[in-house]
Order: C-alpha cells, then sequence, then structure tokens
C-alpha cells in the first residue's frame, strides 16, 4: 500500500466520518489488519470500548472496513478488521457516481443513490419506510378523496421530514412501486447490487475460504499433485468462485418475491399496501410520464449497496469519448458514446479475474458487441445525425427559400451561418416511411462507426466481416492507447517537444545508445544529453550499463537508454495520489479562514432547520433579534469565496481521481491496492 | 581584453578588473545591465522572490461544478446524519449543555442569548435504532447493534432517516437563510409552548422524554420564577421607569 494512497484514503475519511472512526482507519491502513482488543490496546486505551465499537460499526455499515471471523462459534474465535481501499478511494469518486446516475437514469435515480450512498447499505424494506409512503397516502385515504389521484405526498416523499423546503415535488419519489421500479433498473445497471455475508470479507479470506472448501470437498486427502490435479483444483476454485459472485448477483426470477406470481398492473401485490390499488400506478392530472411501474417487487429483506466499479466503467466511457472527439469531430463522438452505452450494460466488470486468456485474440473474442440497433437506442436525442454536405437534388444555394411543397424546407444547418441555405434531402419528406426513416437512421450511424473503425486508434472494429452489424470495442488495447497518450502529454509538458520525442521513440524502439538516440530524435548528441539527464533525474528514462570488459570501465561501457512503460505508469499514479491528498490538506487549511462564517452558518441551520419544536422561552423583542441576525452581506461574500475555493481544490481533485483511474483501473490489473 | 563590451567582458571582469583604465568615478568599468542583475539577485523581493507565472488549472466545467455539489451534499449529510450523531460523544455534550441550562436562576442571572438557545437538548437519535442488518457485521459489535431492553419487550420498529438535504442552489440558499430567525415563530411557540413537549416525534429521545414532565410542571407552575416576570417584554416605555421605580420605594 502507497503511503500517498494512505494519506488520501486517511484525509477523505476524516472530512466525511467523525475524529475516531478516522483514527480507526489510518491504524487499519497503517498497522494492517488487526483484531480488536489489539486496536483497542495498543491504540485506544483512553476510550470506552462501546465508543470504539459504534465507530467501527459505522465504519462497516459503509463497507469501508472489512472483517473476517475464523474458527467461528468456537473458544477460539477472532474477528479481523481490516480496510476497504477501493470503498475509501472510492469516496472522491460519489459525486461524480451520483450525476453520472442522474444523467443515465434520471433526477429521481440519482436522488435515490444519494440517499443510499449516505447510509453506506441497506435492506429494500428499510428503504422504502425511509421514505414515508405510507405516512402520506394515508391521510389522504382517510380524508376520501380520489383514489384515481396520485398521493400528494405531505410536501415531499422523500425525506422524513425534515428539510422540507428543499424538495421540489417533481423530483422525488412519489410511490413505492416507482421506488422498486427505479431500483430494479439501478440492480440492472449494475449500480446497485446485492449485498451480502461474502461481500464484508477481505478478498484474499475469502479466497482462502473457498481453496479450503474445495480442498475440504473434492481432495480430501490434502493433495494436489501433478499437473492435471491442479488444473482442476484450481477449476474447482474458479467454479466456486463465480457461483458464490452469481449467488450475490441480482436476478429477476431468484429473487422476486415470495409468492412468485407476476404482478398484473392494478393488481394488489402486498397485502399491507392496499392503497396501492390504482389503475396501474398511473395517475391522471400530472403532466409527467407515467411509466408503468408494476412489475416484480424486490424481496423485503434482500440488502442492497452501491457497486462503486460501475462508475470506473463509466469514467473509461467518458474519457475514450473525449479522446475519440479530438480526432474525429462531436457527432462521431457521441455516436461512439452511444456504442459505449450500449456495450457497458453487457461488460460485468473490468477485471474478471476467473478468466485468464491464452491469446490476445482469445481475449478479444470475450468482449461483448453490441448491434447498430443497441446504439440507435442509446443515442442522444439532440444528437443531429444530419450529415453535412450531402448534395441532393432540389439544392438551393442562393438563398431565397422556394417552397415547393406544401411541407416544411429544412434546411442544412451547418451551412447556415454562411449563408447558404441548403435544402436537406426534402424530396422524399412526404413519402418517408417511419421505416425507411430508421433504416436511414441505422445507416448514417454505421458510418459514424466506420469512420472509428479506420482511425489508426482503432476505436471499435467489426468482429465478423459477413455483414451482420456487430461492432467490437477492444478494451485492452485502446486502454494502452489512451494511457500513452496521457504519459505522453505529460512529459511534454514537463519536458518539452523534445523530451516526448524521445520517450516516444524509445518506447518503440527498445533500448538505444546516446548517439542512436540523437539520430533518430535529430538533435546533436550534446544537446539531447542534457533532456536524457533530466528525464532520468524525474525517472522518466532508466539507463543500463553494458560493461565491455571484466573491470567495467566506465569509459569502455556502453550505456543504453530506454523507457519503462509500466514504471513511469506507476510513477505518475503515485504523483496523483500525492497531488489529490495536498489539495485535501490545503483545503483544511483554507478553511480555517472561514471557520468563524461557518461557524455561524451551521448554527443558524441548526436552529432553523432540524429543531423545530424548540422553545423560545424569550419574548419576540428579546435579543434574538441582535445576535442572532442573518448572515450580513460581508458573510454571504466570504461563504461565496468558500464555495469558490472548495470549488476549485474539489475540481482538480477530480480531475486527478480521472488520472487516477486511467492509470490504475482501466485495465483491470490492480496494482496498488491488494491487500 | 575588451572594453565596454558586453561579450569579451564576461570571462575578463574578474581577473583583470583592477588593471583596467578608469572611466567613471570608481575607476572600474560598469556594465549596467549586469550591475543591475547582480543587484536584483540580492534585493530580498525581486531577487529572492522573481516573478513567477503559475501554470493556473482551468476552472471548473457545469459538469464538474454538478459533481462538486453532489460530493458536498454528501458529505454534509454523513456528517450531520443519524450515526454521526447518535455517536455517544455527541449525546454526552448535549447531556451536559442541557444539564448547564437548567441552572439559569431567573432572579439573579441576566437572560443571555446562548442559555435561551440551549434550552432542551436536541433531539439525538440513538445508535441501535439504526436500522442495521446483523448478519453483515461480526458477533463481536452486536451489542452495539441493538439496544438492549430490560423488560424485554418487543422494541420499536426501526426506521431509517434519510436526509434529502441538497445545497444545489447556493444563492437560493443563502437566501434561504434570511428567512432564518422568523420572529413570528416566537408567538407560535409561545402558544403552543405547552403542546411542544407532548407533540410526538416517532422516534423520541429518551432523555427527552425524562425531562418532560419537569418542563411540563416549568412551565404551569404558579411558581415559576421564570415565568413570574415578563422579561420586559411590556415593558417599552424605559423613560418612566425610574421615577415609577423611585416613587414606589416611598
Amino acid at each position: 500500500m502507497t503511503s500517498s494512497l494512505v494519506e488520501v484514503c486517511n484525509i477523505l475519511i476524516g472530512h466525511t466520518f467523525d475524529d475516531i472512526s478516522q483514527r480507526i482507519f489510518t491504524k487499519l491502513a497503517n498497522g494492517g489488519r488487526t483484531t480488536f482488543n489489539l486496536l483497542k490496546s495498543l491504540h485506544f486505551r483512553d476510550t470506552a470500548p462501546r465508543r470504539l465499537k459504534q465507530s467501527l460499526a459505522r465504519l462497516i455499515q459503509h463497507r469501508l472496513v472489512v472483517h473476517y471471523t475464523e474458527n467461528a462459534d468456537t473458544d477460539a474465535e477472532r474477528t479481523y478488521y481490516s480496510v476497504n481501499w477501493h470503498v475509501a478511494y472510492g469516496w472522491i469518486r460519489n459525486g461524480r457516481l451520483v450525476a453520472l446516475v442522474q444523467d443515465r437514469h434520471g433526477d429521481k435515480a440519482g436522488s435515490l443513490i444519494a440517499m443510499l450512498l449516505q447510509v453506506g447499505h441497506t435492506t429494500v424494506a428499510d428503504l422504502a419506510s425511509a421514505f414515508n409512503f405510507e405516512a402520506a397516502s394515508g391521510s389522504k385515504r382517510e380524508s376520501g378523496t380520489d383514489i384515481n389521484a396520485a398521493p400528494h405526498v405531505n410536501g415531499n416523499g422523500a425525506a422524513n421530514g425534515t428539510h422540507t423546503h428543499r424538495e421540489r415535488d417533481s423530483g422525488s419519489i412519489k410511490s413505492i412501486d416507482e421506488l422498486h421500479y427505479i431500483m430494479r433498473k439501478l440492480l440492472y445497471a449494475g449500480i446497485l447490487q446485492k449485498v451480502g455475508t461474502h461481500t464484508f470479507k477481505p478478498q484474499a479470506d475469502a479466497e482462502a475460504e473457498i481453496q479450503a472448501v474445495v480442498m475440504a470437498e473434492q481432495f480430501p486427502d490434502g493433495k494436489i499433485t501433478g499437473p492435471r490435479k491442479q488444473a482442476e483444483f484450481k477449476r474447482s476454485i474458479d467454479s466456486l468462485k463465480r457461483k458464490w459472485r452469481d449467488e450475490e448477483r441480482y436476478d429477476e426470477h431468484r429473487d422476486a418475491d415470495t409468492d412468485g406470481t407476476i404482478k398484473r398492473p392494478g393488481q394488489d401485490a402486498m397485502a399491507a399496501n392496499k392503497r396501492r390499488k390504482m389503475n396501474g400506478g398511473s395517475a391522471n392530472g400530472h403532466g409527467e410520464v407515467r411509466a408503468d411501474f408494476s412489475g416484480p417487487k424486490l424481496p423485503n429483506d434482500m440488502s442492497i449497496g452501491i457497486n462503486h466499479a460501475r462508475c470506473t466503467v463509466a469514467l473509461r466511457s467518458e474519457q475514450l469519448v473525449h479522446y475519440a472527439k479530438q480526432y474525429l469531430g462531436h457527432t462521431t463522438a457521441g455516436v461512439y458514446r452511444a456504442l459505449l452505452i450500449a456495450l457497458e450494460s453487457k461488460i460485468r466488470s473490468i477485471r474478471d479475474d476467473t478468466m485468464v486468456y491464452e491469446d490476445e485474440d482469445y481475449e478479444d473474442e470475450a468482449q461483448p458487441v453490441a448491434s447498430v440497433m443497441e446504439v440507435a437506442d442509446n443515442l442522444d436525442t439532440n444528437l443531429d445525425l444530419t450529415p453535412p454536405g450531402k448534395v441532393t437534388k432540389s439544392s438551393n444555394t442562393n438563398g431565397g427559400p422556394k417552397v415547393k411543397k406544401k411541407g416544411v424546407i429544412e434546411y442544412d444547418p451547418d451551412f447556415a451561418d454562411i449563408g447558404i441555405k441548403r435544402e436537406v434531402q426534402s424530396d422524399s419528406d412526404d413519402d418517408i416511411t417511419p421505416i425507411k426513416a430508421q433504416g436511414r437512421r441505422l445507416d448514417t450511424i454505421e458510418q459514424h462507426l466506420k469512420l472509428l473503425e479506420e482511425h489508426t486508434s482503432q476505436f471499435c472494429h467489426r468482429p465478423s466481416v459477413t455483414g451482420s452489424s456487430e461492432w467490437r470495442v477492444s478494451f485492452p488495447f485502446i486502454t494502452r492507447t489512451l494511457i500513452q497518450a496521457q504519459i505522453d502529454t505529460t512529459i511534454q509538458r514537463r519536458f518539452g517537444t523534445v523530451g516526448v520525442r524521445v520517450a516516444r521513440m524509445l518506447r518503440e524502439d527498445g533500448k538505444l545508445e546516446e548517439k542512436q538516440v540523437a539520430q533518430r530524435v535529430l538533435k546533436h548528441v550534446k544537446d539531447i544529453r542534457s533532456t536524457l539527464g533530466l528525464m532520468q533525474a524525474a525517472g522518466l528514462l532508466e539507463a543500463q550499463e553494458l560493461p565491455r570488459d571484466q573491470y567495467r570501465q566506465p569509459t569502455k561501457c556502453i550505456y543504453l537508454w530506454y523507457f519503462d512503460e509500466k514504471k513511469v505508469q506507476a510513477q505518475v499514479l503515485a504523483q496523483s495520489y500525492q497531488g489529490i491528498a495536498r489539495c485535501l490538506q490545503r483545503m483544511d487549511v483554507e478553511q480555517t479562514r472561514f471557520q468563524q462564517v461557518l461557524d455561524k452558518r451551521a448554527r443558524l441551520r441548526a436552529d432553523s432547520g432540524e429543531d423545530e419544536q424548540r422553545t423560545f422561552m424569550m419574548g419576540k423583542a428579546g435579543l434574538l433579534e441582535e445576535e442572532g441576525a442573518p448572515l450580513s452581506g460581508v458573510e454571504k461574500l466570504q461563504l461565496g469565496q468558500w464555495r469558490e475555493v472548495q470549488e476549485k481544490l474539489l475540481a482538480q481533485v477530480g480531475r486527478l481521481d480521472e488520472l487516477v483511474a486511467l492509470m490504475r483501473d482501466f485495465d483491470g490489473g490492480d496494482v496498488s491496492m491488494i491487500c | 581584453m575588451s572594453r565596454g563590451g558586453r561579450g569579451g567582458r564576461g570571462g575578463a571582469y574578474g581577473g583583470s578588473a583592477a588593471t583596467r583604465m578608469a572611466s567613471g568615478t570608481l575607476g572600474i568599468l560598469i556594465d549596467k545591465e549586469l550591475e543591475d542583475a547582480f543587484a536584483q539577485a540580492d534585493d530580498p523581493e525581486i531577487g529572492l522572490f522573481p516573478q513567477y507565472f503559475p501554470h493556473l488549472a482551468a476552472p471548473a466545467t457545469e459538469q464538474e461544478k454538478e459533481q462538486i455539489r453532489f460530493y458536498l451534499d454528501l458529505q454534509d449529510n454523513v456528517r450531520n446524519g443519524w450515526l454521526a450523531k447518535a455517536i455517544e460523544g455527541l449525546q454526552a455534550k448535549n447531556r451536559q449543555r442541557a444539564a448547564v441550562t437548567k441552572k439559569f436562576n431567573p432572579f439573579e442571572d441576566v437572560p443571555q442569548y446562548g442559555l435561551k438557545r440551549g434550552r432542551g437538548a436536541e433531539k439525538v437519535p440513538k445508535f441501535e435504532e439504526f436500522p442495521f442488518v446483523k448478519e453483515h457485521f461480526p458477533k463481536e459489535l452486536w451489542c452495539v447493534l441493538d439496544s438492549t431492553d430490560d423488560t424485554g419487550a418487543e422494541r420499536k420498529p426501526k426506521r431509517l432517516k434519510l436526509s434529502a438535504k441538497s445545497n444545489r442552489d447556493k444563492l437560493a440558499e443563502l437566501d434561504d437563510l434570511d428567512e432564518v430567525p422568523e420572529l413570528d415563530k416566537d408567538d407560535e411557540d409561545g402558544a403552543k409552548k405547552d403542546d411542544d413537549e407532548d407533540a410526538p416525534e416517532e422516534l423520541q429521545d429518551n432523555d427527552f422524554d425524562e425531562d418532560d414532565p419537569e418542563n411540563e410542571e416549568l412551565a404551569n407552575d404558579d411558581y415559576n420564577a421564570e415565568q413570574y416576570f415578563e422579561d420586559g417584554e411590556s415593558d417599552h416605555d424605559d423613560g418612566g421607569g425610574d421615577d415609577g421605580g423611585g416613587g414606589e420605594m416611598d
């Protein structure tokens, strides 16, 4: 565990959780896994054990700490606690995750995820009860309102009444049906995941358990000799791992509600919620689109939590799109984005360690494919796919619309600003059927995809040439391209074009001598020497010495320069961690500047929002008016400044986090987080 | 050895300065620019801290701002969420605060802003009442996950409380705070002072419950010293106070 990663996680936990939790986390992170008693006796002598346990439970609730009990139910039972790096570091990405869910699945899903993040994981029943549906619709029921009206929730349906002035009705989830519908959608998308006891075990322990189980079942004598048995052993392990993982994966049929009947719209699903007998959950009198929210309900005792790996997949897509945009423009990048989104749902996780590929080709084949239809489905509706410059029969280049038909003539928007009005294939507007329109659209999409395919970076390709239009993205390859591009950019910023030329050249050509380097980079040797030296000092290049005689005289050695990609990647990663840690620390320091105003604001908030039952014993002309005045203009200005500072620093953290994701997460090889 | 030319001076400056022909008052050739450069290097303002143009990062895009907003909301909600408040340290602090405010002596103590606000302990939720899923936790920790009932009777069903608070709009938030200390609130509160303590919130803090009857008594008692005086509410004409007081003393 790199120390910078430890630093980052500690600061993150400290910002959000209380100080005892942070100390627990730090001690576990620095010291490795321990038992509770050891932890208490070594580091927390002055804390009440109950307090310590509460903080520990809180960390476990958020899945920041995992635990493993060995020799359960015996006298020698011991529980080991260790930190879960993925979730701890992933805390940075939570904001991005919520924004992503909001983008892809709507506001309500976004707010649901935000709420779930507050508590880590919870059961379906508890989550439903937090929304207070029954209380809201119950009151209306008693007053005898029309069943068909949507249950107008008391102020809001989302929270337990504390911050009512914040919620807007349209953004909150109104019925339990809707809640289940959204949850199912998110489960399918992989953003929510079922949480079981295995989720709380450290990975190494889980593997050891699997091994023990397999040994006990299939190899009772405990001997695994010979390649055949070893292979069998490995296969059994893999299959058991997969079985455990699948158990934890949500499956509609397995996890459907108890009686297993298909819930028809309008039919009463559960006995407790009788008032949901409406016409399929839809309502009259509201402008919003009401989907049919009925369907199999999730079982109430299923625990769900957030799957942080999804965020990584989405991050990767975003970066690929950004990269494509630089080369191929906005529209094609939009099509690429649709393709990636279509593929996202088919990818289980970036890292599938039960599969080992013998060859790159096999690895390629195991990647999912998406058809053009799926791409079209996922396409952003705002994207205008009309290919510019399409010559039409009735094009009018001199302005002046000639209305030839009754229908509206569409003008190609791309040339509008030059003053040229060019009609867009209007001849077939009247007789174009929906199927034809769809077909034309698919054609256009295919053309964009072909553009992507032909580019040197090979954004996507068609696995089968025979014409069935299925597209695949070979992620390993393109991820490497992305990483290289990023490293090149970094080197360029630090060492200029010469430096990046040297790096690229050495990456391709391997190990070279100084003279050869200079030759290929088209520079003099004495010019290149300083650059090489500087880059070596920065750790980007390495030199190898080949002695020519047995005494290793420096004058007679050959020095070879080379560029080690993996090392540079790890180095950039470590530096990113440091950058993030520094930004967060800086935020702490800046906060002290604004501490007074922030305290006042917190106090005002506490007074106004949460404690409505507070009694004011003093009269209205009391002291409240003078001292408890709302924030003055100067203070508001200061709060604004603080907000700006936060934004600057957190934006930087977000960008560094993207870099970290690129260097560490995208290719699936978990570099620094193995516990 | 050239005179005056800047190129040749560089190497020859140190060694042959003394032997040069005088041109100027000091007897050595002075290269203005070089002198300035040396002077600047020693000058604490310019030399030690030369002008440096740092690379400034691009400002946050709209997308990034949205993400930041979500992150800060989440941080707020977790920091002030249920489990955070329930951790016993905070509870103890509140109990302390409540204990202190009880001792307000209405005859002698001056009513203070802080005391007034500190009345009644904050509603601190209990840690055990959070709906934990026990199977996910090790057995060691089960004692803090469950509330220990002496009677063994059924516990109150646990309900999850989530905060949907979000600081989405900075300006709106700052505007909202304008309404904060609404003074009409005091009227309403005064009117339903008695009902306030009774007003049920689903999960009441036991501490507050214990205090309940006491507060009730205090409110309604004839011998309630705190309510004996009207706290200067109707005492608006301070002008005649002295005279009136003086008159009465007779």
